[in-house]
C-alpha cells in the first residue's frame, strides 16, 4: 500500500508492505501493533486543521490533529487493542528548508502537533528520524516490522 | 554518457545541442511572455502546429480529466480548462525530452522533474494572483513549468559527483546545493538554465524568473516579483514532497518576499493543498499515473 498525502492505511497480511514517498516538511506516523502484527501509516502535511475544517472532513489524515484519530480508529477496526500505550509509535519526515527566519517552519510544527496529538491520547513515539534538510521515504514490512527511511543520494536507515 | 570532468564552459557550451523547440512552442512561449495576449492569441499559435493540437486533444480526453463530452477542437479545450493548463499541455508535450529526461546526477527518477515543473507551475499561477496584478497568472505558471530546465542538463555532469555532494552537505561545507553545484562544476542549474532559456529564445521575462528563482532579491527589479512568485513556489513544492532528489530542501529560502507577494506564510500553506488536488488531476493526464497511490 502507498500513501499520498493527507492518506493512511493499516496493512496486516504476510508480504504487506506500506509506504509513502518524499515526505519533504510532512511527517509520517508509523503505529505498529505487535499483537495483531499490523501496520498503520499516515501522512501529514500541516499541523493544524482549524484552518480548513471542510478539507479536514474529506482527508482528515492532512492534518496532525485529524490524523492520529483517523489512524487510531483504523488501527482499532483492524483489531487493535484498547490499551494504546501497547501500540509502538515511531515518527519521521519533517524536514525544513534553509531558512534562517523560520517563515515556513511546518516541518517543525508537523512534528510538534503530532507529539502533542500523542500525549493528549496518552501515547509517544519510541523512535524518530525528524527534521534537518532532508526528503525522506519510508517503508514498513509486515513480515519483519522494520521501519526503513530512505532519502535519495544517502543510505537506507532503520529506525 | 557526458563528461564528468567538463568545464563551466564546456557544460554551458553543450546546452547548444540540446533539440530546439518546435516553432509552435516557440512561437507559444514569445506570446505568453509578452504578458499582453488575448486567449485567441494562445489558440491560433497552437491551431497552427498540428503536433501542439494533436498532444493538447490527447490530453484533455484522455480519462484523468473525466470530461463528459468529447472536445474536438483547442478552442473547446481553452473554454472547457483554462488558457493555463492548456499552455502547460502543449510546452510539457513539446520538449517531453526534457521534462521526461532521468535526472541521474540528482537521483531523480524519469518523470520526477515534469512532476516538480508542474506542481510549481500550478503554485506559481495561484502565487500570482497576491502580486497585485505585477505577475500575470499565465506567464508565472509558463515561468514555473520552465524554472528547472538547467537540470535536465547539467544531470549528466553531476553523476559521479553525487557522494561527493552529499558529503559536503553532510558536513555542510557548502551553504546550500547551488553552492555545491557552483564549487563541484563551476556553474549551476539557474545559469544553465539560463543558457538552455536563450538557446530556446524564450521571452526575457521568463528567461529571468527561471534564472533567479533561488536568489530572487538579486533579480532585476522589474523582474523580482516574477522570481519571487517561483522561488515560493518551488518552496511549497519541495515541502509536499514534489522536489528533483538529492537537492530536496537543500536551498536557502529568502522570507522577505511581503514587499512583492502579498501572501502570508499561513495562506500559503492553505494554497499547497489547493494546488495539490489540481496537480493530482493535471498531472496523471500529462503524464500518467505513478504516483502508487492505489493499494
Amino acid at each position: 500500500m502507498t500513501l499520498g498525502i493527507g492518506e493512511y492505511g493499516v496493512v496486516n497480511k504476510p508480504g504487506d508492505v506500506i509506504k509513502t514517498h518524499a515526505l519533504g516538511s510532512c511527517v509520517a506516523i508509523i503505529m505498529l501493533d505487535p499483537a495483531t502484527r499490523s501496520v498503520g501509516m499516515v501522512h501529514v502535511a500541516l499541523p493544524e486543521s482549524k484552518v480548513h475544517p471542510d478539507r479536514a472532513k474529506k482527508l482528515p489524515g492532512y492534518f496532525a490533529d485529524t490524523a492520529i484519530p483517523a489512524l487510531l480508529e483504523e488501527m482499532r477496526s483492524h483489531g487493535a487493542a484498547q490499551n494504546l500505550r501497547k501500540l509502538i509509535v515511531k515518527l519521521t519526515g519533517g524536514a525544513n528548508v534553509m531558512d534562517r527566519n523560520n517563515t515556513f517552519n511546518i516541518g517543525k510544527r508537523n512534528v510538534l502537533a503530532i507529539k502533542k496529538g500523542l500525549w493528549s491520547e496518552r501515547m509517544g513515539a519510541v523512535a524518530e528520524d525528524v527534521g534537518g534538510n532532508i526528503s525522506r521515504t519510508v517503508t514498513v514490512a509486515i513480515n519483519d516490522g522494520k521501519v526503513v527511511v530512505t532519502s535519495p543520494g544517502r543510505e537506507p536507515a532503520n529506525i | 554518457m557526458a563528461n564528468i570532468n567538463a568545464s563551466a564552459g564546456e557544460i554551458l557550451k553543450s546546452v547548444k545541442s540540446v533539440p530546439a523547440l518546435s516553432p509552435g512552442a516557440g512561437h507559444l512561449l514569445e506570446v505568453l511572455g509578452s504578458g499582453q495576449y488575448e486567449i485567441a492569441d494562445v489558440v491560433r499559435v497552437i491551431e497552427n502546429d498540428s503536433a501542439l493540437t494533436v498532444n493538447v486533444l490527447k490530453v484533455v480526453n484522455s480519462a484523468a480529466m473525466g470530461l463528459r463530452r468529447e472536445i474536438t477542437s483547442v478552442h473547446q479545450a481553452v473554454a472547457y480548462m483554462g488558457e493555463t493548463k492548456i499552455i502547460g499541455i502543449a510546452l510539457a508535450s513539446s520538449g517531453n525530452e526534457t521534462f521526461n529526461a532521468d535526472l541521474a546526477g540528482y537521483q531523480c527518477d524519469r518523470g520526477m522533474l515534469g512532476r516538480h515543473c508542474l506542481w510549481v507551475a500550478i503554485a506559481a499561477r495561484e502565487i500570482a494572483r497576491y502580486t497585485e496584478a505585477v505577475v500575470d497568472g499565465g506567464v508565472a505558471f509558463t515561468a514555473g513549468l520552465l524554472h528547472d530546465i538547467g537540470k535536465a542538463v547539467i544531470s549528466d555532469h553531476m553523476v559521479a559527483l553525487v557522494p561527493e555532494i552529499m558529503q559536503n552537505a553532510d558536513a555542510e561545507a557548502q551553504p546550500d546545493h547551488l553552492g555545491a553545484e557552483r564549487e563541484i562544476m563551476g556553474v549551476d542549474h539557474c545559469e544553465v538554465g539560463r543558457a538552455l532559456a536563450e538557446h530556446w529564445k524564450m521571452p526575457h521575462t521568463l528567461v529571468m524568473g527561471l534564472e533567479f528563482h533561488h536568489d530572487p532579491a538579486s533579480a532585476p527589479e522589474e523582474h523580482r516579483a516574477m522570481a519571487y512568485v517561483i522561488h515560493l513556489a518551488d518552496t511549497l513544492a519541495m515541502m509536499q514532497g514534489v522536489g528533483t532528489g538529492v537537492d530536496d530542501m537543500r536551498y536557502k529560502f529568502d522570507g522577505n518576499y511581503e514587499e512583492h507577494v502579498k501572501i502570508g506564510p499561513s495562506a500559503l500553506e492553505g494554497l499547497a493543498l489547493d494546488v495539490q488536488i489540481d496537480f493530482r488531476a493535471t498531472a496523471e493526464a500529462l503524464f500518467g499515473n505513478n504516483e502508487e497511490n492505489e493499494e
